[in-house]
């Protein structure tokens, strides 16, 4: 639908959000040209709205809170940075520590970011004064990928060996440990109803668990290389899938099979998400460009 | 002589003769002591033996002229020409004995006595006529055409070129060069010569002419003529019956047979007679009697050709019999026998070798029939048949050709258009579909069937290759659906369509597996070693897709429960051992590919996965530079093993040029990897290889070419290996921030990988040094700079902790967080010369602001000033152009005036 020369490398990360005070819809954009930029949606058109500096060696990892006014980033600097969208101008800097941070989600209430680490850890950041709040524990490996539940009970991470560990955050105790996959798992989701967790891997597969019975519930193939992103529409009939493969993927969730198949990339795709009614996605590529497409209705 | 019916003998001393009537001629050894008593002159000898043969007494007829030179009176004129007859006569008898002989050497004795008579006549009359044919007659027996063309053409134009007999062997001669116009037209001329007396044989040898020229009619006319003339022509009879058992009607084959049968009673030990009779007891399916006469005709000829006719019918029964030893035995001979244009017996032996399993000799046979016969169907056939399952290039190369020429010839058959899409599968996939195409359809028009369900996965597995995922699909959905009906519709066949099922099913599978539905290509797989569990590629595929997704344990799991089933499946020790050298187990892969070998020595796979091991342990530090050497030794000498063997083996290659570049030949080994990559592009080995060789020799730009073109090309961006060889030459070609990103990006992939952040460091600090050694960086590039080293600083650190001890020295992570300090507290001089800089230029632009403000008012004020003056020019300009106005209206009043004026002169001056 558009496509946009966008950053000066490869596009590493994308979120999508609609501000709930002035309703504008922000798409926040990381690259490995360290620069963050925040994209206006309107008129079927994206405007350049402003542009985010500050970190080094790459973004890896933005997400924008619930209320749609803020963008989190993270980079291999270590540095976490808050952006607000509405005055364009950092609001905190979160010094992580060497390799303390990895791609981060912001908690439903807004209140903290969650991010992976090299040792494993899941760190809790507040938001609000940018203190360490709480650490998870894995005892794994390099924690490349954390989800929160959109109820907020659960937060999930994927390791970089494919383990995926569920903490139930009322208690801050390792609820489950699944071993689907033996491979990185770069990223995973909730579903909205916080019923499944749908975990992505570097072996090209998508697992879909029930969450409550910790049980795999299906297997989605289909890429034919490392599949690196997934984000679950709000309808939570279907979710999308970006690939190395170049391409990105739209899944029904109930037939359990992919539904279309996005080729207009050219380099491999890191990341995709829906906008907030999920009728559009975004995507972002190693070719510098954002890709903004009608979503495909489940027939 | 001719109208004499008696010789009368003149008694010795006396004028009393003895009459002797032909017709009632005593006793030949009667006849010979008279003859001895008497004996008169040579000629009365010569006359007698003649009658005596006519008679059949062929013993009287030699022992009277043998005597004959020794005891007949020669004192009388041309009795030199009498006892040439007599010698001749002899000589002719010795040949004609010869050519009857069954054995060779008894012909070779006779020719031997008709050659020495021949001698001596020579010495009497050099040029006698009859002798001359004689002697001509006696090579064409003896096979010499070109000695007996020479007497006769001497004869023809020297001495009577009206000699019927001479005429008759030039006939003959040509007959057998395939001249059977000029054969006829000699045999012609003899027959006007003598229309009445002529010979049964002339009229055979017409008959033969015409039946080469494919005139049937007069062929046949011919030889009834012969019949008539000799009814016990048995040539006739032959020729005859060859005719009608050509017709290929009951009538006439029946006609045939009755001719064959009474040539028999006439001659049972002519050969020809006998192999046509065997002949037609083959169809008649009556192999005793087959057996039988062939056997008798071959005793019964010397004649090569026509044993190996004989030989032919023998082995062809014993082959109907299913006696495959004795018909080879035969076919064997028949070819030995035959002359190059007979080959039928090469068919057959051809055929045997194919039972036999000896496809080399069975092609050279079916080779030497299509020599003569090249447009024979069913050798091409089965020769292109042959060739198809050859590995070698060329014979593959003539199965298309022939196969092709097979198919043109016979649109229609089906089995000759599936060989050939079978044959174009290899190297022509558009072709072999249109094959399978043209087959399937001549299936459903000619015999209403539908496409069998093997060509349906033919044209399956070809789409497949061609990348049409879908299109194959449906291909191996229908050919599944028909296997399996066929399956449940024969009885007798259904284990053969449930097997087929079975592999269609495997295909299904792996097209799953290209699709990427796994899951689907699992679950097939499984199902299929439900009901088939020695299905030993299904743990394969099983054992690889676990592999890929990392799931490594199970891989080995899969692959196990393959060797259960076959201990020494190579495949499968071959995966083993690459599974350990994924996981860097050298030692372990080792011994998984010496099974393989042990196996097979001289297995390509299996010594190039060995050469790669030892090529591996050239690039782990070790300080024993001699043991380098010997695996560099090792791994050379089995890539050259591998080269022996197979020299168009590009893995073998690429290793050598592996080897080479190890050891600092990069020139050799760029020549190396050029090659290979000529021969194949698909690579992945060999462009990193010539990428890694143009960075050694300092082509930066083009190494890192080379590089970009082998990450888009096999989907290497995931790959940190293929990354950090690319940081590596933009580092050495001095563009730091491509290095940056490339090594960024390659820590966004596996960020655990301590080293690329080591390496991201490093470039980083360079890039600050740099930046800070640069006079002209300003106040923000200095900032940046010291951003960068503390960063660098603060990652040094955290490396010298928790470094991987195994890719870098801790310590040297150490120094360099040391370095950055200093660096550090240099930068405070750079800082602060950048901000002195920095507030010179803020000063500079001021100052050059407040002047440029001046500049601005200044010209303001000119400017203005320039307006008033321009005000006041203006009115001026326009009073004087008021006045102007004024004054060209008069003057305009004035110029019309004088051009009146002085077009009047004009005219004036022309009057």
């Amino acid at each position: 639908m558009a496509a946009t020369v966008a950053h000066e490398d490869s596009i590493w990360t994308v979120a999508w959000a609609r501000n709930e005070k002035d309703h504008y819809e922000n798409v926040v954009t990381g690259s490995v040209d360290d620069k963050v930029k925040c994209w206006r949606w309107q008129d079927n058109k994206l405007e350049l709205q402003w542009i985010f500096e500050g970190h080094q060696l790459g973004v890896i990892s933005v997400d924008i809170n619930q209320e749609g006014s803020l963008a989190a980033s993270s980079s291999l600097d270590s540095h976490i940075r808050i952006w607000d969208l509405e005055f364009g101008k950092q609001i905190r800097s979160i010094d992580a520590g060497a390799v303390d941070t990895w791609t981060l989600a912001f908690s439903p209430d807004s209140k903290f970011i969650a991010t992976g680490s090299h040792s494993g850890a899941i760190n809790l950041y507040a938001v609000e004064n940018g203190n360490k709040d709480n650490t998870l524990e894995t005892h794994g490996k390099f924690t490349m990928s954390v989800a929160y539940s959109p109820d907020g009970r659960y937060l999930a991470s994927g390791a970089i060996d494919g383990i995926v560990n569920i903490f139930d955050l009322q208690t801050g105790k390792l609820a489950h440990k699944l071993e689907g996959h033996a491979m990185a798992v770069r990223s995973l989701q909730f579903s909205f109803d916080s019923q499944y967790l749908a975990t992505a891997s570097d072996d090209t597969h998508i697992k879909l668990y029930d969450i409550h019975q910790a049980a795999l519930v299906a297997t989605f193939s289909g890429h034919s290389s490392w599949v690196l992103s997934i984000d679950f529409n709000p309808d939570n009939k279907q979710f999308v899938t970006s690939s190395s493969d170049k391409t990105v993927k739209v899944w029904d969730l109930g037939r359990r099979q992919c539904i279309h198949t996005f080729h207009d990339h050219t380099d491999q795709v890191w990341s995709a998400a829906y906008n907030d009614t999920g009728n559009k996605i975004v995507s972002v590529s190693d070719d510098k460009n954002i890709h903004i497409y009608e979503c495909p209705s489940n027939v | 002589m001719a109208g004499t019916t008696s010789v009368e003998i003149p008694l010795h001393d006396s004028d009393e003769v003895i009459e002797l009537d032909f017709d009632q001629l005593p006793d030949g050894g009667e006849c010979l002591a008279i003859l001895k008593e008497e004996r008169p002159q040579l000629r009365i000898w010569n006359v007698l033996a003649q009658q005596y043969y006519k008679l059949g007494e062929q013993d009287a007829f030699l022992s009277m002229l043998e005597t004959a030179t020794t005891e007949a009176t020669m004192s009388y004129d041309d009795s030199d020409k009498d006892l040439m007859t007599t010698l001749d006569s002899l000589a002719n008898y010795y040949v004609e004995l010869g050519k009857k002989a069954n054995n060779k050497d008894l012909t070779r004795d006779y020719f031997a006595k008709a050659a020495q008579l021949f001698g001596k006549g020579d010495k009497i009359i050099m040029h006698h006529e009859g002798h001359l044919v004689s002697r001509g007659c006696f090579y064409l027996a003896d096979g010499k055409l070109e000695q007996a063309e020479t007497q006769f053409n001497f004869v023809l134009t020297q001495l009577n070129k009206q000699n019927p007999p001479a005429l008759l062997g030039k006939a003959s001669i040509l007959f057998s060069r395939k001249d059977y116009n000029g054969a006829l037209s000699l045999y012609k001329e003899v027959l006007k010569l003598k229309p009445e007396t002529c010979r049964a044989d002339v009229r055979l040898g017409i008959g033969h002419c015409y039946a080469k020229l494919n005139k049937l009619n007069l062929a046949r006319r011919a030889f009834e003529r012969a019949l008539q003339l000799d009814p016990r022509c048995v040539g006739a009879m032959v020729a005859l019956a060859v005719l009608e058992l050509n017709n290929n009607r009951a009538e006439s084959i029946r006609n045939g047979v009755d001719l064959l049968s009474r040539a028999y009673t006439i001659d049972q030990t002519n050969a020809m007679v006998l192999n046509h009779l065997a002949n037609h007891f083959f169809y008649k399916k009556d192999f005793n009697k087959v057996q039988h006469l062939a056997l008798h005709a071959f005793h019964s000829t010397n004649v090569e050709p026509i044993q190996a006719e004989s030989c032919y019918q023998l082995a062809r029964v014993f082959h109907s019999m299913q006696d495959y030893d004795q018909a080879f035995k035969y076919y064997y001979q028949a070819t030995q026998f035959a002359d190059s244009n007979y080959v039928l017996p090469h068919f057959g032996l051809g055929q045997l070798y194919l039972a036999r399993n000896d496809p080399t000799n069975a092609a050279s046979s079916f080779e030497k029939v299509l020599k003569v016969q090249s447009d024979n169907y069913e050798s091409m056939k089965i020769l292109g048949s042959i060739y198809a399952r050859s590995n070698n290039e060329e014979k593959r190369e003539r199965a298309k050709i022939l196969l092709q020429k097979a198919t043109t010839q016979h649109p229609d058959d089906i089995e000759a258009w599936i060989e050939l899409a079978g044959i174009l599968e290899g190297s022509d996939i558009q072709g072999a579909l249109s094959a399978y195409g043209t087959s399937s359809r001549l299936l459903q028009e000619t015999l209403e069937t539908d496409t069998p369900p093997e060509i349906l996965n033919n044209v399956a597995a070809l789409h497949f290759k061609l990348g049409n995922l879908l299109e194959a699909m449906k291909n191996f959905s229908a050919a599944l659906e028909r296997a399996k009906l066929e399956a449940n519709e024969s009885t007798e066949g259904s284990s053969y369509f449930n097997t087929i099922s079975v592999t269609i099913t495997y295909n299904v599978a792996r097209l799953h597996e290209a699709l990427c539905e796994h899951d689907e290509a699992e679950k097939l797989y499984k199902q299929i070693l439900k009901d088939h569990p020695n299905y030993i590629d299904c743990y394969l595929r099983l054992g690889c897709m676990a592999r890929d997704k990392g799931h490594f344990y199970e891989a080995s799991d899969w692959y196990t429960e393959a060797l259960v089933i076959e201990r020494e499946h190579k495949d499968t020790w071959s995966l083993i051992g690459n599974l350990h050298m994924m996981k860097q187990e050298w030692g372990p892969a080792q011994k998984k590919y010496e099974r393989i070998l042990n196996q097979n020595k001289d297995d390509t796979y299996g010594l190039v996965a060995m050469g790669n091991i030892w090529l591996q342990t050239l690039y782990q530090p070790t300080k024993d530079p001699d043991k380098n050497r010997r695996h560099r030794d090792r791994a050379l000498s089995l890539y050259k093993q591998v080269i022996r063997l197979d020299p168009r083996n590009i893995y073998a290659a690429n290793g050598i040029g592996a080897v080479l570049a190890q050891s600092s030949f990069h020139q050799e080994s760029r020549e190396i990897f050029a090659q290979v990559r000529e021969a194949t592009a698909d690579m992945f080995d060999v462009w990193l290889n010539l990428a890694h060789v143009y960075t050694e020799q300092k082509q930066y730009s083009t190494a890192i070419q080379m590089y970009q073109n082998c990450i888009k090309r096999f989907g290497k961006n995931q790959s940190t290996e293929v990354l950090l060889y690319l940081a590596r030459v933009f580092f050495k070609d001095g563009r730091l921030q491509n290095c940056k990103s490339a090594l960024v990006k390659a820590c966004h992939v596996a960020p655990q990988e301590t080293l690329l952040l080591f390496d991201v460091c490093l470039v980083l600090q360079r890039i600050a040094t740099v930046s800070l050694k640069d006079e002209n960086s300003n106040l923000k590039d200095v900032q940046e700079a010291v951003d960068q080293l503390k960063l660098a600083h603060r990652y040094f650190t955290f490396l010298s902790k928790v470094g991987d001890k195994s890719k870098f020295d801790l310590n040297q992570a150490q120094l360099e967080a040391r370095q950055c300090v200093d660096l550090l507290s240099q930068a405070k001089y750079h800082v602060s010369r950048a901000k002195k800089k920095q507030d010179e230029e803020l000063e500079l632009i001021r100052k050059q602001e407040e002047e440029h403000q001046a500049y601005l008012e200044k010209r303001k004020a000119e400017e203005i000033q320039r307006q008033k003056e321009e005000e006041v020019k203006n009115k001026s300009i326009n009073e004087k152009r008021s006045q102007f106005i004024e004054a060209t209206k008069k003057l305009l009043v004035f110029e019309a005036d004088t051009s009146s004026a002085a077009k009047i002169s004009g005219r004036r001056a022309k009057v």
